[in-house]
């Protein structure tokens, strides 16, 4: 059998060769010193039993003289002079730069799960581990500049020897089968974190465009700095970094259930897990029957009481035939603000009508609260050649007030229903412009055009 | 004048000259050079010599196991590296020849 193991003394010359070779890159360099090794124990075959160390240094020149002829035969880039004596503290810059990694992996980690569960939220805290991130990343590319792409010097510290020995024995192991699956699935992945951008651009815009071009863009980008970063190691530090805000993304998104696109559509949750949020206006527990929930398969967002001559009324609680207080299952869209981050509105159900309505704000983030004053007024038809003044009320029995303005549907197409619904009106849908009344309704109105005199706030009927 | 200096130049004919007559491992190809008469060569040149032209894909490489140590590297020279010798040649030839007229008239 074969003895491998080198001469002591050789074993030292090839560890001081080795030293002066760490620059080149890991395969290189393991390459050429497994020649060096059979040089070295060729060399000591011939010496015969008197290795010493000066007789090898007789024989091949000193390490350092021997590494650089190596160096220069084989076309290397020639020793710096800083190369061997700085050698301690290039090490340090190297360990730096593992540090680096590790906290901008953990930054960018905490960053896509902040982001990926506040999104909706005015808090804004993910803007700290980006900045963290972002910060350390840009050190890591002043380390990594001018550097080779193998990275031959992080490839020489022991936990990366460790590394490819440990993942050498996975390839080949027990582990085999599964390791070599789960390397295939490599491709995949870079498909999928691009998806989950992609998403994450979905759940904040709502559109579609946006989603699209940044996944595609994603994609492209994922795309090059997988491929690319087998080769360049350098890239390892930015790769792992987004990698990571990736996988927070994506836990963070899964953990807070933000799948709803756009403006998310927060409906307060309807079952007995939250009973706090069904309570009445005076605290009292709010018997969840007699919430309100659908009319014509739309949701009831809110309910606009006005009095009879057409005038909004405020603060107004609805009761059944039992006494019991009505609510209203889902409010408006809170338009990501979150019930605790201001502004927002607790416990909407058991408001009294009308409800405020939560609005995003125009071109700055986060929301405001509108008082509850209908996005639309009324107008109450009167018959024709009735005097408003004695006009007896539609067959709603409404009081023969007249209201201060002429309807503007024809006189008799009003059914004789109560005033006021504004059909297909979801104020957190259509916000401020009502579609037409359709034929047949009530008249509605936009703002801009109603004359009703009423739409006083403050002005209370009950 | 150093023959080492000279060398450098050559090397890579020299080495690539004694791999076309057999395939050969590092410390092999050193002892056919030294036999041949280059007595200056150095072990790091030669291994070095031989890693570049690998590099450069003159040379293809296999190992053997050795009973006497490590396992060895054997290289060959392959088609790139048979048209880079014949070339190598007839530019040494060339420059052997100009200079052995330069020197010979000299003087």
């Amino acid at each position: 059998m074969k003895d491998t193991a080198l001469h002591p003394v050789a074993a030292d010359y090839r560890v001081e060769v080795a030293r002066i070779l760490a620059d080149l890159p890991a395969v290189e360099a393991e390459e050429i010193l497994d020649d060096v090794e059979v040089n070295l124990s060729e060399v000591v075959a011939e010496l015969d039993g008197a290795v010493t160390s000066d007789a090898l240094r007789a024989r091949l020149g000193t390490p350092h003289e021997y590494a650089a002829e190596l160096r220069a035969a084989a076309g290397y880039p020639p020793l710096t002079p800083a190369g061997d004596g700085g050698r301690l503290r290039g090490v340090g810059k190297v360990e730096l730069l593992m540090l680096g990694l590790l906290v901008a992996l953990g930054a960018a980690f905490v960053t896509g799960v902040a982001l990926g569960s506040q999104q909706d939220s005015q808090e804004r805290w993910w803007i700290f581990p980006c900045v963290l991130a972002l910060a350390v990343e840009a050190v890591n590319a002043l380390w990594l500049r001018g550097r080779e792409r193998g990275l031959p010097e992080v490839a020489a510290l022991s936990v990366s020897r460790r590394a490819r020995a440990l993942g050498a024995s996975l390839r080949t192991g027990r582990f085999a089968e599964p390791v070599r699956f789960l390397t295939s699935l490599q491709s995949a992945w870079w498909v999928a974190r691009a998806l989950v951008v992609s998403l994450l651009a979905w759940v904040i815009t709502g559109g579609v465009w946006w989603p699209v071009a940044v996944g595609l863009l994603a994609l492209v980008a994922s795309l090059w700095l997988g491929s690319r970063s087998r080769h360049d190691r350098r890239l390892v530090w930015l790769a792992v970094p987004l990698n990571a805000m990736v996988v927070g993304l994506g836990i963070g998104m899964v953990s807070a259930g933000q799948f709803e696109p756009g403006e998310v559509v927060r409906m307060e949750p309807m079952g007995s897990n939250h009973p706090s949020y069904f309570n009445s206006w005076d605290g009292h527990p709010l018997d969840s029957s007699t919430l309100m929930g659908t009319l014509d398969g739309n949701p009831l967002q809110n309910i606009y009481p006005f009095d009879a001559q057409g005038r909004p009324l405020k603060d107004v609680l609805l009761f059944d035939q039992n006494g019991r207080q009505l609510g209203l299952y889902s409010g408006f869209s809170n338009y990501g603000c979150t019930r605790d981050g201001r502004p927002a509105v607790p416990n909407r159900e058991s408001l009294p009508f009308p409800q405020p309505r939560v609005e995003p704000n125009q071109g700055a983030p986060g929301c405001r609260i509108v008082e509850g004053t209908a996005p639309f007024t009324i107008a109450i038809p009167v018959r024709p050649g009735q005097a408003p003044q004695s006009s007896t009320p539609p067959s709603a029995g409404v009081p023969g007030n007249p209201p201060a303005t002429v309807p503007s549907t024809p006189p008799g197409s009003a059914p004789g229903s109560a005033p006021g619904t504004a059909p297909g009106a979801a104020p957190g849908t259509t916000r401020q412009q009502p579609p037409a009344a359709s034929a047949g309704a009530p008249s509605t109105r936009p703002e801009g055009e109603a004359q009703t005199p009423g739409n006083q706030p403050g002005e209370s009927g009950s | 004048m150093d023959p080492s200096q000279l060398l450098k130049g050559v090397l890579d004919l020299a080495v690539l000259a004694v791999l076309r007559e057999e395939d050969g491992y590092g410390y092999d190809v050193l002892r056919r050079l030294r036999k041949a008469g280059l007595d200056d060569v150095g072990d790091a040149s030669v291994y070095g010599t031989l890693r570049r032209l690998y590099n450069a894909g003159l040379l293809t490489s296999y190992v053997v196991a050795s009973d006497e140590g490590p396992n060895r590297k054997y290289y060959a020279l392959n088609e790139p590296g048979r048209q880079r010798f014949r070339e190598s040649t007839d530019t040494w030839n060339s420059f052997a020849r100009t200079m052995s007229e330069l020197v010979g008239e000299t003087r």
